[in-house]
This record gives structure tokens, C-alpha cells and sequence, in this order.
């Protein structure tokens, strides 16, 4: 019986899980030329390779960088705007599906609506933003394509947020609210004692899936700016996708994509220890 | 009512007579009406004096939370006034009325500890942490709360966990104190325990307090004076034995003691003759009698002579301890209930008498008759 329930997902997770992972991990140890479909082993050389050079570092700033510019924003910005719609009342529906529908696009086809809001001098962007600034020509500057990139990543990311923080809102304890209200509590110490706690759960869940989806941006990349310019915005997955893809080296493609499994899994686990746990455990009380 | 105070004696009886009337509570033609025009509240008045211990009893859905609640400021009244300490508080927020709320599901801060959720009301109006410190730790030992001052609620048994609630509650002394039903989700033998608890401390404090339950047992113990409501409006409101001898309305009589009905627009026999004679028969509507005023006799021919008789036939009975209850249908087809020791033995067919005392009348809208009776005033 317990077989045949867990079955299925259990063939599921081999398949579509298990099994990439590991063809992952061996790919990493092959050389395996697509076009003559040649395979030899190649030990730990396709590692030194890529771990030497200097484009694997530069991605993994970037997407350190993208991950930092995007992860405070969203899950900063999705709570502060979950909190107001829920104070809302009225209209909420309404506010609830305008912050979704950009998570709801699809990324690529609204990166392309993007890249045309920074183009160069006729933009938006530079019409408006860029003539306060004095900075032009977003997407072709090393410093500001980044950013860009990021601003979009921010926009799409931000609703999924919302709805995550809307539903850890629904948790609050009516009861717990009135207790504070009687007790004079004003809106910040309502919001510290009372929904903090309470959206643990929903804080957490939204921290670790929005790093993970952060650490792992490719679409705005490659619709944007290609990497460029001058690798300022290749990130890891780019990278895998350009070397395994672009160049058929799927060694050291693969390596890449091992270095951002790792990276995922270690950024999970410290942000689990470092408050996460504990913010989950509040909001069960 | 302006003195010219002659001596510090006037002047300090003065202050306490403030503070005494600070606690008085008005409740004037409260009315609620939720959006959807359910009426939760209609109409409903009381003047409450100062130090009164106010049970609102009613079955769930009368209105009693909500009545609560207005009070407290945390839903707002579609029309009346609430006046605490002769002020009009209608318009102001919960924290600024003077008035403390203890909850059903004790509505503690789950990451605080117990002493900083009693402390926590003092420090929302900036009391000096030293002060505040020590009056959230005198407030704990009086609760018995002192060896577990360091731990969170969800470590705290429920009757733990709800004495943090009433020593939150109490700690800023205030005027009037408002408990919902703040025993309902506590295991039964400490529930008597923390209701004496409840008592002593209101007794301490003499602060105006409104509790409510749906549970009889409760609502007498804890009353100085009974409300009982009903879809919205006061049934009945006077002191506990008043309320509990003289139910005003068949439904406070079923309610409150669950008192037999017999329906004498189907039947009058079941009347005593005597009262017969005495009421416009188009008036009557039921005849009520506690299980408890039933007696039990052996043969039928043992009733003769007694005031009020029913004979019956055994449909089942429940042991309450000492005592069993025993449900019976009557020959007019009625459903009652007698009170007999448990270690009697039911039998199939049953007689019961009752003195005319103990006989309850009811008119056909449920309006209480009896007080206008000869016979049963002063019977009691």
C-alpha cells in the first residue's frame, strides 16, 4: 500500500531529479564531443579548467551581486506591499492580480518590452531616469547593466513574493491583533509582535525560494544583454548555458552548473540557520 | 454635586469616590448591525455600578461577544452610546477606554515570555522599565505564574497560559475588565479552580467586570448580577438567585437550569385546579417545573392530593453522579425530565408531583405569569 502511494512521486524524483543531478556530476568527469559523439574520460581536467579561469569568478560576483541587488527588494518590497493591500480591504483583488501578472508573463517575452524601455538615448529610461542621473545607454554600460538586469528581475519576482506574503497574512491570529489593539500597541509594535511572528513561516519560504531563483537568473540575461557588456552580466546559469550550449564544451558546462548547485545549497542552508529555522518556529506557536 | 471640601478626609473620600465612579458602565441602545443586516445587537441597555462582576449568559450566536466587544471599542456600534466612568468612550480607540480583555484562546505574544507579556501593556504607555519590571513580577506571583515568569505560552499549560492573559490584563489596573469565555478551553477540574481564582482577584481589585459564557454553572457561580441574552437583546437581568427563581421568560427558565416545559395550549389538565380557577385560561401558554422540584412516588395513588401530578412512561436516563435523570414522556404526550437519587431504580412507568410553589407559568409569547400569582409569591 505505502508503495503504491509513494510510487509514483517516487519514480518522478529518479527521473526528473535524481538522475539529472548525478548525468550532471558525470558529465563533469567526461569529455564528450556532441558532433563526432565521442566520450573519454577526462578525470578532474574539465574542474582545473574551469575553476582556474577567470570568467567562472566574474560570473559567480555577478550573480552574487544580482542575488543582492534583487533578494532585499523583493522580499522587502513584497511584504511592504502584501501589508498594504491587506489594509486595503477594498480593491485588494484588484492590487493583488496588477503585482502578480508580471510573474505570471513570461520573463523572456516581457525582457524583450524591457530592453526596449532601456534602449540607448530613446529609451524610456534614458528620457527620463537617465536625464536626472546623467547616465545614458543602461544596457551597454558595465556598470549599469547589471542594475538593469536587476530591475527587471526585481519587477517579475516581486508579485510572486506578494501572494506569498499575503497567504502567511491570512495566518495572523485575529484574537492576537485586539489583544494588541487593547493594549495600546501602536503600528510598528502590532506589526513586531504580532504579524512578524505570525508570517514566519511565509518569510522563510519566500527568502529561500527567492535567493534560489536569483542565484539561478538566465532569462533577462540572455534576452537583455547577452552577457555583456564585456561579461558584466554573465551570471552562472548564463555561463553553464554558454559553454555547454554556445561552445559544446559539456564538461566544463557542467562544472558550472555543479558550482551553482553548490552555491544554491550553501546559500539555503545558512539562511536557514541564521533565522529561518527559528522564524518558521514562531509562526507555529 | 459641587462640594467645598472642609478637611483632608473630604478630599481623600473625594478621590476614592472618583476612582469607585471611574468604573461605572453605560451601555445605552446599543445597537449592531453587521454589514449583510444581521442585528447582533438591538437595542440593548444597562447601567452597570462600579466593582460589579456581570456574567452575560446566552446561547452562542445571542450576542454576548459581541456585546463584549462593543464595549472594548474593537467593533464599532451602528447606534447607541457606551459611557465608562460617566464619559462617552463611543468614538475612542480599545487602548483608550480604561478597559482590559482577557480572551478565549488567551491571545498571548508567542515570542515573548510570560513576564514580558504581562510587562507588555505597561511598556505600549511607556512605563519606566525598572517599575514596569516590578509590577509585571508581583502581578506573576499573585497568579502563581513565579517558576515559569521565563517561559514562552506555548510551553504553559492552557490554565497557565490564561492566568498570563488575566495578569496581562490586570496589570494596568483597569477600570473595567472584559473576559470572553475565558474558561471554555480549559480542562474541567481546573476550570473550578481558576474560576475561584477569577472571583478572588476581581474581589482584590473591585474592578467592573463583564464576563461571558454559555455556561449556566459558571454564570451563576461568578454573578452579582445575571444578563441573560437572546438574538441580540437582554432576556432577563437581575441578581443570579433572581434570575435562576424568577426566570422572566420560558426561554431564561429552559435555559438557565433546564426547567420541564409542558405546553398547555395542547393540554390544561396537567394544572392544578386551584390555579385554574385563578387565570384567564387564553393566557396560558406553559407550564414550567425544575426535575429537581419533581418528586417521584411509588403509585400512582400516592399523588392524590398533591398539587400537580404527571404520569409517564421511562424513555431513558443519564447518571449526573449522585443523582440520575430521568427522561419521561407524559400522557398528554410531553417530554420532562425528574431528578432522583442514582441509586434508585427506574421504572417503566413513572408518577411525579410537584407543589404548586414550585410551578412556573408562562404566557403564550413566554412571558413569565406567575409573578402576578397569589400563590407563588413569597413561596420561596
Amino acid at each position: 500500500m505505502t508503495a503504491a502511494l509513494l510510487g509514483p512521486a517516487f519514480v518522478f524524483l529518479i527521473a526528473f531529479v535524481v538522475l539529472p543531478v548525478l548525468t550532471v556530476g558525470a558529465l563533469a568527469l567526461l569529455n564528450f564531443d556532441p558532433l563526432s559523439q565521442e566520450t573519454s574520460f577526462a578525470g578532474l581536467e574539465n574542474w582545473h579548467r574551469v575553476l582556474a579561469s577567470q570568467e567562472l569568478w566574474q560570473a559567480t560576483g555577478n550573480t552574487l551581486l544580482y542575488t543582492a541587488l534583487t533578494v532585499p527588494f523583493e522580499v522587502g518590497g513584497g511584504l511592504l506591499i502584501a501589508l498594504a493591500i491587506r489594509a486595503a480591504g477594498r480593491g485588494a483583488g484588484l492590487w493583488r492580480t496588477a503585482y502578480f501578472a508580471p510573474t505570471a508573463a513570461t520573463l523572456a517575452a516581457m525582457s524583450v518590452v524591457w530592453r526596449w524601455l532601456f534602449y540607448p538615448h530613446v529609451g524610456v529610461f534614458d528620457e527620463t531616469l537617465g536625464r536626472l542621473v546623467g547616465q545614458d545607454g543602461w544596457l551597454g554600460s558595465t556598470t549599469l547593466a547589471l542594475p538593469a538586469v536587476a530591475i527587471v528581475g526585481s519587477w517579475a519576482g516581486i508579485g510572486s513574493c506578494v501572494v506569498m506574503f499575503l497567504a502567511g497574512l491570512s495566518n495572523v491570529p485575529a484574537h492576537l491583533e485586539d489583544a494588541a489593539r487593547m493594549d495600546r500597541a501602536g503600528a510598528w509594535h502590532r506589526f513586531w509582535s504580532v504579524i512578524w511572528p505570525a508570517i514566519g513561516p511565509a518569510t522563510t519560504f519566500a527568502l529561500v525560494i527567492t535567493t534560489r531563483d536569483s542565484l539561478r537568473v538566465y532569462d533577462q540575461v540572455r534576452v537583455m544583454t547577452d552577457g555583456g557588456p564585456q561579461q558584466s552580466t554573465s551570471t552562472l546559469s548564463f555561463t553553464a548555458w554558454q559553454r555547454g550550449v554556445s561552445y559544446l564544451d559539456i564538461g566544463g558546462g557542467s562544472v558550472v552548473n555543479t558550482v551553482l548547485l553548490v552555491l544554491v545549497l550553501i546559500t539555503v542552508a545558512v539562511q536557514l540557520r541564521l533565522g529561518g529555522r527559528r522564524w518558521e518556529e514562531d509562526g507555529r506557536r | 454635586m459641587k462640594r467645598v471640601p472642609t478637611t483632608m478626609a473630604t478630599v481623600r473620600g473625594e478621590q476614592a469616590e472618583q476612582v469607585s465612579s471611574s468604573r461605572s458602565v453605560g451601555v445605552e441602545a446599543m445597537t449592531k448591525v453587521y454589514p449583510g443586516g444581521r442585528r447582533a445587537l438591538d437595542g440593548v441597555e444597562l447601567a452597570v455600578e462600579p466593582g460589579t462582576f456581570v456574567v452575560l449568559l446566552g446561547p452562542s450566536g445571542c450576542g454576548k461577544t459581541t456585546l463584549l466587544r462593543c464595549i472594548a471599542g474593537l467593533e464599532r456600534i451602528s447606534a447607541g452610546r457606551v459611557v465608562i466612568g460617566g464619559e462617552d468612550v463611543t468614538h475612542r480607540e480599545p487602548g483608550d477606554r480604561g478597559v482590559a480583555m482577557v480572551f478565549q484562546n488567551y491571545a498571548l505574544y508567542p515570542t515573548k515570555t510570560v513576564l514580558e507579556n504581562i510587562e507588555y501593556p505597561l511598556r505600549m504607555v511607556k512605563v519606566p522599565r525598572q517599575a514596569r519590571h516590578r509590577q509585571a513580577r508581583e502581578m506573576a506571583e499573585l497568579l502563581r505564574l513565579g517558576p515559569v515568569m521565563g517561559s514562552r505560552p506555548a510551553q504553559l499549560s492552557g490554565g497557565q497560559r490564561q492566568r498570563v492573559g488575566i495578569g496581562r490584563a490586570l496589570v494596568r489596573e483597569p477600570n473595567v475588565l472584559l473576559m470572553d469565555e475565558p474558561l471554555s478551553n480549559i480542562d474541567a477540574e481546573l476550570r473550578g479552580e481558576l474560576r475561584a481564582e477569577i472571583r478572588r482577584l476581581q474581589r482584590r481589585s473591585s474592578t467592573t467586570t463583564f464576563y461571558v459564557t454559555h455556561d449556566q454553572a459558571e454564570a451563576l457561580a461568578l454573578a452579582d448580577r445575571l444578563v441573560v441574552m437572546r438574538d441580540g437583546r437582554i432576556e432577563q437581568d437581575g441578581p443570579p438567585e433572581q434570575v435562576y427563581q424568577e426566570p422572566a421568560t420560558r426561554f431564561v427558565a429552559s435555559f438557565l437550569g433546564g426547567m420541564n416545559m409542558l405546553d398547555l395550549t395542547r393540554s390544561q389538565a396537567v394544572l392544578p385546579a386551584q390555579l385554574r380557577a385563578t387565570l384567564a385560561e387564553d393566557r396560558l401558554g406553559w407550564l414550567g417545573v425544575r426535575p429537581e422540584d419533581l418528586r417521584v412516588v411509588a403509585r400512582p395513588e400516592d399523588a392524590t392530593g398533591a398539587e400537580l401530578v404527571l404520569h409517564g412512561t421511562v424513555e431513558g436516563n443519564e447518571l449526573l453522579g449522585r443523582e440520575r435523570l430521568v427522561h419521561f414522556r407524559t400522557r398528554g404526550d410531553q417530554r420532562a425530565r425528574v431528578r432522583i437519587h442514582a441509586d434508585q431504580t427506574v421504572p417503566a412507568q413513572i408518577t411525579v408531583v410537584a407543589n404548586s410553589a414550585d410551578i412556573h407559568l408562562f404566557d403564550t409569547a413566554g412571558r413569565r405569569l406567575s409573578g402576578t400569582l397569589p400563590l407563588s409569591s413569597g413561596s420561596r
